[in-house]
Formats: C-alpha cells, structure tokens, sequence
C-alpha cells in the first residue's frame, strides 16, 4: 500500500479575519468607528446600551446592531429610545461572525453615522474568536458572576480593550469583591482598561463607560 | 462551542486539497490550534467525525496540536511564548505584552493511502 502526505496550509481563521477587514475597511471610508461588546448571558449588555446611547447620543450618531439567537427583543429596546438598530438572529448559533454584520451593514445609512455598536450574542467563549471589523471591544462581566470569573475566561480578558464590570450595586449580596475582581482582570490583562456601571443611589451610572467610548473614538 | 463552523472549513480546506489525487483513505488529519484561538479539541474532533460522514474524509483521526501564544514584551520589548495564562514575560517577568501570534486554526496536512494504478 502506497501512502502519501498532502498539504493542507490552510489557516481556518482567515476566512472571517477578510471579511472583517473589509468590514473594516467599509466602516473606515465613511469615517465610522465600531464597538464590539460581549458578555455573558445576562451578564447586563443591554440594559449598559439602554443608558450608555442616551449619553452618546448627545456626542455621536450611532446605530446599533444586536445580536441573538432568537427574538427582535433587544433590537425593539434600542429602536425605542430613537436609534436607529437592526436584528440579527443566529437560530441556535453561538456568536456573530463578520459574514452576519457585512449584510446589515448594508441596511444601514452608513453617511450618516459616526459609531456602530454590535451587541454580540451573550456568550464568553466563542464570539472572541471572531473579529467583525470592529476598532475596540468592551466585554461585561458582572458582579453575580463571581470574581474570579476573570481567571476562569482568560482569553476574554486578553482579547479585550476594556472589561465593563456591571451590577456593582449587587456585590455585597453576592458576596464579590469589586476589588479583587478587577485585581483579577489585571492580573490576567493589565493593560485592560477596567470601567464600571451599576446603580448608585436607584439610578444607573455608566459615565466612566461613557467616557472611554468617546475617548476611543477621538472626537 | 463554534467548533462545527471550524469543522466545516477544515473539511472543506481539506477536500479541496484532495481534488486530483488518487487517494484511497484519509488516515489523519493534523490541526494545530493556538491558545488564544479557544478551541477545544474534544468538541472539534467530535464534529469532525459527525459530519465527514460520507466524504473522503470519513474514518480519518484527527491529530490536534496546541500552540502556545506568541508575545511580544510592552516594557523590555522580548519577543517570547507562552503555553498557559497568564502571559509573563520571560526575560524581565512583566505582564504588559501585545500579543503576536497564537490564535490560528492551522490545518497542516493529511496521511493518505493511495489507490494503485
């Protein structure tokens, strides 16, 4: 029996790596910066949008695109509050891929927008394996999740920008140490920019989110 | 768990490189997949088997490798590697790096039986 070896080479990453540079690329001529923000299931991405674009909104003018397996939920919260968003739905798939946001891309009034934000289907595993097109990336952790959460998903944390640790205000009835959980994302990513949002006093404050957004896209 | 779409491209990476060759049987396949690439080889040899059934494919083990992460120093600038988190720099132990490599899915090549003339 004659056996032989045959070459592969094939990187199985570059196919999406392409597309979302030229994502990117589409995004960049119209003069578009775009955020991809992950998290846990419940982990509170949406409900940081909900308060994050009214401040924003003020700066930028944005269009959001969301991400899930099923449902226009999230969609139908963003386009209440006045912005303009577009639903994708995965059908049981388990992240967003830059194929997916390349077709709402098209549906989008691109002259007319300054930032696009992608909510990516809540999971902390495999949408960090795949880049859209995005500049930067924010991923919510929250505080019910425990602190070391962090060290249990490094990869989230090294693939990052920023970790938006959320429900702060629940921490002393979880028994989690806000301290010692962004001891940990530093610990694993210290050049990690660590950022909060929760409720002080009953009302949602997310400024210090709000601050490094526009920070990161320079105007 | 996006191992079923990896599974999809490297079978299709793999039946394209078979093409025009006289092969009888696939015996191995070889992947090696970086640290930071978040691919368990468990669920990606399982959805590899499931779904070559009835390709060229079929009956062909699956042969992972992990590679480590490759970095680069944020204060003394070494180039360097690591197999586990966290990433220490191994000259100076500083944890400031920018990462240069280590999240390829990298199919390499594949074991064949040929058929005889």
């Amino acid at each position: 029996m004659c056996e032989m070896q045959i070459d592969v080479n094939t990187d199985l990453t570059d196919f999406n790596e392409r597309l979302a540079a030229e994502n990117q690329a589409l995004l960049h001529s119209h003069g578009i910066r775009t955020l991809n923000i992950m998290g846990s299931p419940g982990s509170g991405k949406t409900t940081l949008l909900e308060n994050l674009l009214p401040i924003l909104a003020k700066w930028f003018r944005i269009a959001v695109i969301e991400g899930d397996l099923a449902t226009r939920n999230d969609a139908e919260r963003i386009e209440k509050m006045g912005i303009t968003a577009c639903q994708i739905n995965t059908d049981g798939g388990c992240h967003l891929d830059a194929h997916m946001v390349h077709h709402q891309l098209e549906h989008l009034p691109l002259d007319d927008l300054d930032l696009v934000i992608i909510e990516n289907v809540g999971n902390l595993v495999c949408p960090i394996s795949f880049a859209l097109g995005e500049d930067f990336r924010l991923v919510v952790l929250s505080t019910a999740e425990g602190e070391d959460k962090p060290l249990k998903y490094p990869t989230a944390m090294v693939k990052t920008d920023a970790v938006v640790i959320s429900k702060t205000d629940l921490a002393p009835f979880v028994d989690v140490s806000v301290e010692k959980m962004t001891q940990n994302i530093k610990s694993i990513h210290p050049d990690a920019a660590v950022l909060y949002a929760g409720k002080k006093d009953g009302v949602y404050d997310c400024a210090g989110v709000a601050a490094f957004v526009a920070d990161r896209i320079g105007k | 768990m996006h191992e079923t779409a990896l599974a999809k491209g490297l079978i299709g990476a793999c039946l394209g490189a078979l093409q025009g060759q006289r092969v009888k049987r696939v015996k191995t396949v070889t992947v090696t997949a970086g640290l930071l690439a978040g691919v368990l080889p468990g669920a990606l040899e399982f959805a590899f088997t499931s779904m070559s059934r009835g390709t060229p494919l079929e009956g062909a083990a699956l042969v992972m490798n992990e590679a480590p992460a490759r970095l680069l120093c944020g204060d003394c600038g070494t180039a360097y590697e690591c197999a586990a988190f966290p990433f220490r720099c191994t000259q100076c132990g500083s944890g400031h790096f920018t990462v240069l490599g280590g999240e390829e899915v990298f199919v390499q090549n594949m074991e064949c039986e040929i058929a005889e003339e």
